[in-house]
């Protein structure tokens, strides 16, 4: 019976476009929402803490896709760091690409909440004060969020230049340095290829949830 | 007479443009009124004794005289039934003014349809009794050889009685019980109208019928955002291990119909960054239960766009390469990998635009599918970090789907790389898109964050964004695909006028169509005679009472959004300074108007279906501001004899939206980004009322604003005026 009414009522109505509402004057403009999405910080700027590294060599050679020239690496640093939201929270427009010393790091997993990232960075080299060469370490050497961009776009001359700003705002003391207070120091690993290399990335994580 | 073209009037337009046609099959009807009667007799009698060409000459000897006046007594009353058969618009739905019917196509199966049989256009048939049929679509091969009437519907045909007076409150509702919706994998099933004046079961002499030329009469539709027909299941991780894919982003989730019969068509979904490949359980089962094999993967969109794009492609063609055997091989045989839909959210969006464009230029080449393979590109709020050349979807079908609440793609005005309508902008092939207010980024995934950025009260949430994701994406899919006619008007029909049935009414949704241009001829588009008094198709253009017009590329030219009369396209954050989209722009307070003159070349409208233009309320312009609102305001086209037809686009469904009030960018006055909204007139509307209008030689077209003709004050951007074959 509720079918057949229904179906009489449709019968008897026909389909039509209702008259355009009309105008109302200017008012109070509405009260906005901002997002829960933080704003992209200012950059330079450094990580809150590097709370965990792990030197490794890898066997088969892993292409540096976070950078333009996309050399291959066979060792590096995993890395886990404690940052601000607005450098942890996935973003799609540019984001901070997160710089250690001469290289860019690739991010592997981000947690949010705790404000952590899990980061390769491929093995680089320093110049010391008396010319000689010494491998990079990301627990002493300068780690900070450069400016926002896509990292497969970035160079070497890039990463240059971001460094020179990261040192001259660590000299006039707008920048400061990570904390490695409670940092964790695991033992080299030696991966077998770069399944075996992100499987134990994803370790480093506290929260495998995050990943 | 030569208007036989597809419902834009045939028959109608031959009834109306001209006595002539009257007269060849009335003798006597000097005024085309169905009846030969006293007025014509005055006619005659007025040109009693004129020689030559004289209205009333009825025998054609080039003389008024006894003659005619003898064959105007021996065919006095009622004209016979027009013959043969004739092709005539009958579905419509109603309007609330002048035409008072638009003969739309598209009918949601939970309404009705209404049947306009406007007596001015069919005298001789108003006030008489007939049937009226509903017959399963049939082409124009299967009338010509079968013209027996059988009706879909358990009643049968209908009885009723042709209107009398006016149109105007007269539209027959249809009576639809019965009526089954849908066929198979398509959501809308044709059927033609049969208006069977002799009542005799057949298409013959003196009947109107609607869909016999092409097409069908009228569409009747499932609901486009609920499940489909087919039940799905999900192949919920596979690892393709390709060499040409990073390890670490290998993964696919596939949905599929399992009693979907034949060969389905893909369509692959890229993530956006810090996405998740398991994040469109929605749409990939939605899709799945509408026949299609949906292959969502991950994509590698945190080192950049041409990361995200290998990814896309590479996925695309392991996919193909391997479904036979993923999941235990329930794919094997049952995938169409000549027809593929890539459809890519934020970054991912980019990336299938840009995967398209890498395909064009030949920079990527697969062994397992080609360009002519995707058969349609969609993105939901991409992102443009490529630019003009690489951003570029050229003539594939292209869809953009965005919510204006967007806080993260969020066409602001301070970088062109949130600006997902420049890549709408860049499309050169058939285009659509679908705005929705209220919607946030991640409203078109399960799982983002709430980055909702906008008025308070005004958040519709997922489900409800999602829901107008599911409509709009079928639609453009079966359009693109399939040529599916049924679902276009889903794409350029205000929302207010058709929205799919599970569609929230309470959604604002704004929404772009143009056609391929093999189906368009652009009146003005602005895209070449750069001046503002002479159109791209070389006609003068006159602007009076209007002020500030120009014509440029539609791009914002500063950080904010607040208006400054050095920023004339403030809000149209839809081209960098690189591309080419170009549009008009112009204010008004008092009654005012542009004219474009027709050039000869494009007069005859009868070979068009629809004049159609897009328009944008100016953003935090003061004219704007002061009136809130859906602006309106008045098309008039004018014959070469000076009669003129005008009607509001308000009337078809709200006019030009109002810009979203959301703030930022600047200080005052709230509006977020240009809002183009297209607006289809179709011809056969402006015949309603009958009388001697003449289609085939249009003059003008002019947009009449301020005063009695809509929005007493606007500021409008202006936009591919053209005509759609």
């Amino acid at each position: 019976m509720t079918t057949l009414l229904a179906a009489l009522a449709l019968a008897i109505v026909p389909p039509s476009i209702p008259a355009p509402a009309k105008e109302r004057p200017a008012q109070v403009p509405p009260v906005q929402v901002p997002s829960d999405l933080v704003p992209v910080p200012s950059t330079p700027a450094s990580p809150i803490a590097i709370v965990a590294v792990q030197p490794f060599t890898i066997a088969q050679p892993y292409r540096h896709r976070f950078r333009k020239d996309g050399t291959e690496f066979t060792s590096g640093h995993l890395l886990v760091l404690r940052a601000e939201a607005g450098f942890v929270q996935p973003r799609q427009v540019a984001e901070p690409v997160l710089c250690i010393g001469s290289q860019t790091a690739e991010r592997l997993w981000s947690d949010p909440a705790k404000g952590l990232i899990v980061a390769i960075v491929p093995a680089w080299t320093e110049r010391t004060d008396d010319g000689a060469e010494r491998a990079g370490d990301p627990t002493i050497d300068l780690a900070w969020f450069a400016a926002p961009e896509l990292p497969e776009r970035v160079d070497a001359a890039w990463i240059a230049a971001e460094r020179a700003r990261a040192e001259a705002a660590l000299a006039e003391g707008r920048l400061s340095t990570p904390t490695t207070r409670d940092i964790v120091r695991h033992a080299s690993l030696t991966a077998t290829s770069q399944d075996a290399l992100i499987a134990r990335a994803s370790e480093l994580l506290p929260d495998p949830a995050a990943r | 007479m030569r208007l036989t073209h597809a419902r834009a009037g045939g028959s109608i337009a031959a009834a109306l443009l001209s006595a002539l046609p009257a007269l060849a099959q009335c003798p006597g009807d000097l005024d085309a009124s169905g009846f030969v009667d006293g007025a014509d007799l005055a006619v005659l009698l007025g040109a009693w004794g004129c020689t030559g060409a004289c209205p009333g000459d009825l025998s054609q000897d080039s003389i008024v005289d006894g003659t005619d006046l003898g064959l105007m007594l021996a065919a006095w009353g009622a004209c016979p039934p027009s013959t043969p058969a004739a092709e005539a618009p009958l579905a419509a739905v109603a309007l609330s003014a002048w035409p008072w019917a638009s003969w739309v196509d598209t009918y949601n199966s939970n309404g009705g349809v209404g049947i306009a049989i406007d007596p001015a256009q069919h005298p001789d048939r108003a006030g008489r009794a007939a049937l009226l049929w509903v017959v399963e679509d049939r082409s124009p091969a299967q009338w010509a050889a079968n013209s027996a009437l059988s009706d879909a519907r358990p009643a049968g045909p209908q009885s009723i009685t042709c209107p009398t007076g006016t149109i105007q409150g007269n539209i027959i509702t249809l009576n639809v019980t019965g009526l089954v919706a849908g066929s198979g994998d398509a959501p809308a099933r044709g059927y033609d109208l049969v208006l069977d004046m002799d009542q005799d079961g057949t298409l013959s002499p003196g009947d109107l019928v609607d869909g016999r030329d092409g097409g069908a009469g009228f569409w009747w539709t499932r609901d486009l955002a609920a499940l489909g027909p087919y039940t799905t299941a999900q192949i919920a991780s596979h690892d393709v291990n390709d060499a040409d894919i990073i390890d670490s982003m290998e993964l696919e989730r596939v949905y599929y119909p399992t009693n979907a019969p034949g060969l389905r068509p893909i369509v692959a979904i890229s993530h956006g960054n810090g996405h998740n490949y398991t994040w469109y359980d929605y749409l990939g089962n939605h899709l799945a239960s509408w026949g299609f094999v949906v292959m969502s993967h991950q994509n590698d969109t945190i080192p950049g766009i041409a990361s995200a794009t290998v990814t896309t492609v590479e996925h695309t063609e392991s996919f193909i390469a391997q479904h036979a055997t993923m999941g235990g091989g329930v794919l094997a045989g049952k995938v169409d990998i000549d027809r593929i839909a890539w459809i890519g959210h934020s970054r991912g969006g980019e990336s299938v635009t840009y995967g398209y464009d890498r395909l064009f230029d030949g920079t990527f080449t697969s062994p397992s599918y080609s360009l002519a393979d995707i058969k349609c590109v969609i993105a939901i709020a991409p992102t443009d970090f490529l630019g003009t050349a690489s951003a570029n979807p050229h003539a594939v079908p292209y869809m953009l789907l965005y919510g204006a609440a967007d806080g993260d793609v969020c066409g602001c005005p301070d970088s062109d790389i949130g600006d997902s309508f420049n890549l709408y902008e860049r499309a050169v092939g058939l285009r659509h898109s679908t705005y929705v207010h209220g919607a946030d980024h991640n409203d078109f995934n399960c799982c983002g964050i709430n980055d909702f950025t906008g008025p308070s009260g005004t958040a519709i949430g997922s489900t409800l964004a999602q829901g107008v994701a599911k409509a709009s994406i079928l639609a453009m899919i079966r359009r693109s695909m399939f040529d599916d006619r049924a679902m276009e008007e889903f794409l350029w029909r205000q929302n207010e006028s058709l929205r799919a049935i599970g569609q929230s009414s309470t959604v604002t949704v704004v929404r772009e169509f143009k056609p391929a241009p093999g189906a368009a001829s652009p009146i003005d588009d602005f895209q070449a005679n750069t001046t503002t008094t002479v159109s791209t198709s070389g006609g003068a253009v006159n602007a009076a009472g209007i002020t500030n017009l120009i014509e440029a590329l539609a791009n914002d030219n500063n950080t904010t959004f607040t208006w400054v009369t050095t920023d004339p396209w403030n809000g149209s954050v839809r081209n960098r300074t690189t591309d080419s989209s170009r549009a008009g722009v112009f204010d008004w307070t008092a009654a005012g108007s542009i004219t474009w003159s027709v050039p000869a070349s494009l007069a005859d409208f009868t070979k068009a279906r629809a004049l159609s233009f897009r328009a944008a309320q100016g953003t935090r312009h003061p004219n704007t501001v002061a009136a809130l609102g859906d602006l309106d305001l008045t098309v008039t086209l004018r014959d070469t004899n000076g009669l003129e037809r005008s009607i509001r686009i308000g009337t078809l469904g709200g006019g030009i939206e109002e810009p979203y009030q959301r703030s930022g960018f600047g200080t005052g006055a709230v509006g977020w980004q240009a809002e183009f909204e297209t607006v289809r007139i179709l011809l056969s509307d402006l015949l309603s009322g009958g009388g001697a209008f003449d289609l085939t030689s249009i003059a003008t077209v002019q947009f009449r604003v301020g005063g009695t003709n809509g929005s007493a004050q606007g500021r409008l951007l202006i936009d591919d005026l053209i005509l759609e074959n």
